[in-house]
């Protein structure tokens, strides 16, 4: 009877405890219910240890998913790597095209300019053994038609240029190679005009500023009508019979006057770095030796 | 003969190979070392005058054909260095780094200063005097002085090889001196 009475006293208990619950379903459901503080009693001092707890869990669980995702991580890694990596290189060779694009521009601009010559592109293979001098030497000989000296009345030359500017001339030529004097050698004096105002002056090497790769601009004339400037681009006159009328040599850094003299001189940057030079172009006159261009006529008449 | 034609010829091309290409690429200050001048340096001291001439003028003549305007300029100059050295070498200890770097200065010293002063290159240059005192300064203290110095390290480099092996050879010898 005793197990009888408790089944039915628990009965009771469990009755009263869901009426209970219901009724305070009923009052907490209600959103703003005056009921809400009772939350307080376990979420004000469990809310600390919750964070607590809760950030140390996804704390594993993120170093879980590290170590489980860590073979996935590091293919896509290594694939994004090599996305950079081509695309680095895409970029590198966009801008070398670009560059390459520029200099055959320049160069086509020598072609449509200088008409009677025959550009020939040219690899510079060796530099001056010394420390005095500046001469390189480059792949193409009299195999390519470069033959210096004089011949009958005239002289042949071959003005060198690069994409920028001037480089120098052929001094001597053998049969796969030529020797190229260049600008900044103090052996080299270029005719050259002053664009902005037609002055004539000449561009000479300088033992002094060849390391730096500058020449020296004599003969500007005396008095500051000579009006040379920094700045100032110069190019070659055509005098001389060397260098053709209309190649670009550099621009004027820095002028002064020499005190013992009291000439003013001027020093020039050159359009082309001597430092970096790799690819230079011949200029082979289409008139031959004998002043006879290339289908016999004679052009000197 | 203490040194064999192909191991010259050999050993200039080397040399003329590196000084017209590589050697750029260690200059200091724009000076590089001047390779030839110190092997015919080196062999002179090592072999006597008769053989340092021939050695000069072999790497002179290599260098005519490389880079130089006038052919036999290099040549000629060359062999006299390698002739002065070599007499040098003939009252002097040639078993001495010190003797041998103190030579290369002298001899570097007199033989670019030789070339900066004569080297008209057949009306193409004008002699360094030309610029007057002033550029000849520059000339001397700018490029033949840090020069010198180079070959004199170049000058230790390639000999110290050589010193070890007559060392060795008079070890074996039982400290006679022979010669090889």
């Amino acid at each position: 009877m005793k197990i009888k009475s408790d089944a039915k006293k628990n009965f009771t208990t469990a009755a009263v405890l869901i009426l209970v619950m219901v009724v305070a379903i009923g009052l907490f459901v209600r959103p703003g219910s005056k009921l809400d503080w009772l939350g307080n009693i376990v979420s004000v001092p469990f809310s600390p240890f919750q964070k607590l707890f809760s950030s140390i869990g996804n704390k594993i669980e993120k170093s879980i998913t590290v170590f489980s995702e860590a073979g996935r991580l590091r293919d896509e890694n290594a694939k994004l790597q090599e996305e950079a990596a081509a695309a680095a290189e895409a970029v590198r060779e966009a801008a070398m095209l670009r560059l390459q694009n520029e200099e055959l521009k320049r160069i086509i601009n020598y072609k449509d300019n200088f008409n009677d010559y025959e550009i020939m592109n040219a690899g510079v293979i060796a530099k001056d053994a010394g420390n005095l001098f500046n001469i390189f030497v480059i792949d193409r000989g009299i195999s390519d038609g470069i033959k210096t000296g004089r011949k009958g009345l005239y002289s042949a030359y071959y003005p060198v240029v690069a994409d920028k500017g001037l480089v120098g001339r052929v001094i001597s030529s053998y049969a796969l190679s030529s020797k190229v004097l260049s600008i900044i050698d103090e052996g080299s004096a270029v005719s050259a005009l002053v664009v902005k105002n037609r002055t004539f002056v000449e561009v000479k090497g300088d033992i002094t500023l060849k390391d730096k790769g500058l020449c020296l601009v004599d003969n500007i004339g005396l008095g500051e009508e000579a009006g040379i400037a920094p700045g100032d681009l110069l190019e070659t006159s055509g005098l001389g019979g060397i260098y053709p009328k209309g190649i670009i040599i550099g621009r004027i850094i820095e002028t002064g006057r020499n005190e013992e003299t009291a000439k003013i001189y001027a020093i020039l940057e050159p359009a082309v770095d001597f430092a970096r030079l790799e690819t230079v172009y011949v200029m082979k006159s289409r008139i031959d030796n004998d002043g006879l261009d290339e289908t016999g006529r004679d052009e000197n008449r | 003969m203490k040194i064999k034609l192909p191991f010259a010829l050999l050993t200039i091309s080397i040399l003329l190979l590196l000084q017209t290409t590589l050697l750029e690429y260690v200059e200091i200050a724009g000076v590089k070392p001047n390779l030839l001048l110190t092997f015919t340096i080196c062999a002179a001291f090592y072999a006597g005058s008769r053989e340092g001439a021939a050695v000069g003028a072999l790497a002179g003549l290599a260098q005519d054909m490389a880079t130089g305007i006038i052919f036999g300029f290099y040549a000629i100059i060359g062999a006299a260095a390698g002739f002065i050295t070599g007499l040098i070498n003939r009252r002097l200890y040639r078993d001495n780094m010190i003797v041998l770097v103190l030579v290369t200065f002298l001899v570097t010293l007199i033989y670019e200063s030789v070339v900066s002063l004569l080297y008209g290159r057949a009306g193409l240059h004008g002699s360094a005097l030309a610029g007057g005192p002033a550029k000849y300064w520059f000339v001397i203290n700018r490029l033949i002085l840090p020069e010198a110095a180079y070959n004199c390290a170049v000058a230790t480099a390639l000999y110290l090889p050589v010193l070890a092996r007559e060392k060795n050879g008079k070890i074996k010898a039982g400290g006679k001196t022979v010669t090889y």
